[in-house]
């Protein structure tokens, strides 16, 4: 999992547990009137 | 605009409870809050045609209102004006301006894709990233769009070809079989999934959630799992892949990534 370096306003990590495996480094954008709610997440093959 | 407690009353019971069982009662509450009204105008401005300063000027001689967008500066939120005014533009019908939700020009973003590089979009239509990125690469490099549905891939075609996008070859087919018709091919992958589109509810609009249900959600999960890994054989060693989806539930999002950090790395 790699880091996302977008400033999305309101955004909050994809997962609220720091796990080994490193999904809090996803975002989860929260709907607003501007945005939909969206999940992403960056992966880098090793 | 409905109330938080208005928008829990119309959108589907068992969504309303994962929501709360995934987040704190304030995220939750904002979630919904975020879910009780229609969304604002967005587009992005295609870069192979026109260019974000020529738009604004534009936009000011219509009295179109707009905002600029922090994370994106070929971005427009459009304050007095809906899609269908937009449409009626010959800015869009020419393709110089492409309308697309703010967040689904993220992963996009996140990508970070270079000239000359070789992607995949696993699942294209109707092509709004896939023209992004296009965009992105200058018309450099090589885009395999692939898009499963017959129907969508023709809208997919048409938007490239609107979007005078040269750099793109459209395929339909499986998204399943990627991995094995192009083991390790690509510099970057995006597969921004099919999904139960919970983050693209609008309680006023009962279309944009009367689909979903537990079960839609447990089905799509399994066939992200297979594009998951299906698009994880499809990446050269190094590559880079971004996940998306406009949904806001475990099954469909960290439980995916679970499940495919567990086996590859």
């Amino acid at each position: 999992m790699m880091e996302i370096d977008i400033k999305v306003k309101g955004a909050i990590p994809g997962d609220s547990l720091n796990t080994k495996l490193g999904i809090e480094k996803a975002i989860k954008i929260l709907p607003t009137k501007e945005m939909e709610g969206f999940f992403v997440a960056k992966l880098k093959k090793i | 605009m409905l109330s938080v407690m208005e928008v829990k009353k119309k959108l589907p019971k068992d969504f309303i409870e994962n929501l709360y069982e995934l987040h704190s009662p304030l995220v939750a509450d904002k979630i919904l809050a975020g879910m009780s009204g229609k969304r604002n105008t967005t587009l992005r401005v295609n870069t192979l045609k026109y260019n974000i300063q020529d738009l604004m000027r534009y936009f000011r001689e219509i009295n179109i209102k707009f905002e600029r967008v922090n994370f994106y500066e070929d971005a427009l939120i459009i304050k007095n004006a809906n899609e269908k005014d937009i449409q009626k533009l010959e800015i869009y019908e020419k393709g110089y301006v492409y309308l697309q939700s703010l967040s689904s020009m993220v992963p996009p973003l996140v990508l970070g894709v270079k000239e000359d590089e070789n992607i995949l979009d696993m699942a294209s239509a109707p092509g709004s990233k896939t023209t992004q990125i296009s965009a992105m690469m200058k018309n450099t490099g090589h885009i395999i769009a692939n898009e499963l549905d017959k129907i969508r891939c023709e809208r997919l075609k048409f938007n490239i070809e609107n979007q005078g996008v040269k750099n793109v070859e459209v395929i339909n087919g499986y998204g399943e079989k990627l991995g094995e018709k192009y083991p390790e091919n690509f510099d970057r992958i995006l597969l921004d999934t099919p999904c139960s589109g919970e983050g693209r509810f609008i309680a006023e609009i009962p279309g944009t959630y009367r689909n979903w249900s537990k079960r839609t959600v447990k089905d799509l999960s399994k066939i992200q799992r297979k594009l998951i890994k299906s698009g994880y054989n499809a990446l050269k060693p190094g590559g880079i892949m971004v996940y998306s989806t406009c949904t806001l539930n475990l099954k469909e999002n960290k439980n995916i990534l679970k499940r495919v950090l567990e086996n590859f790395n």
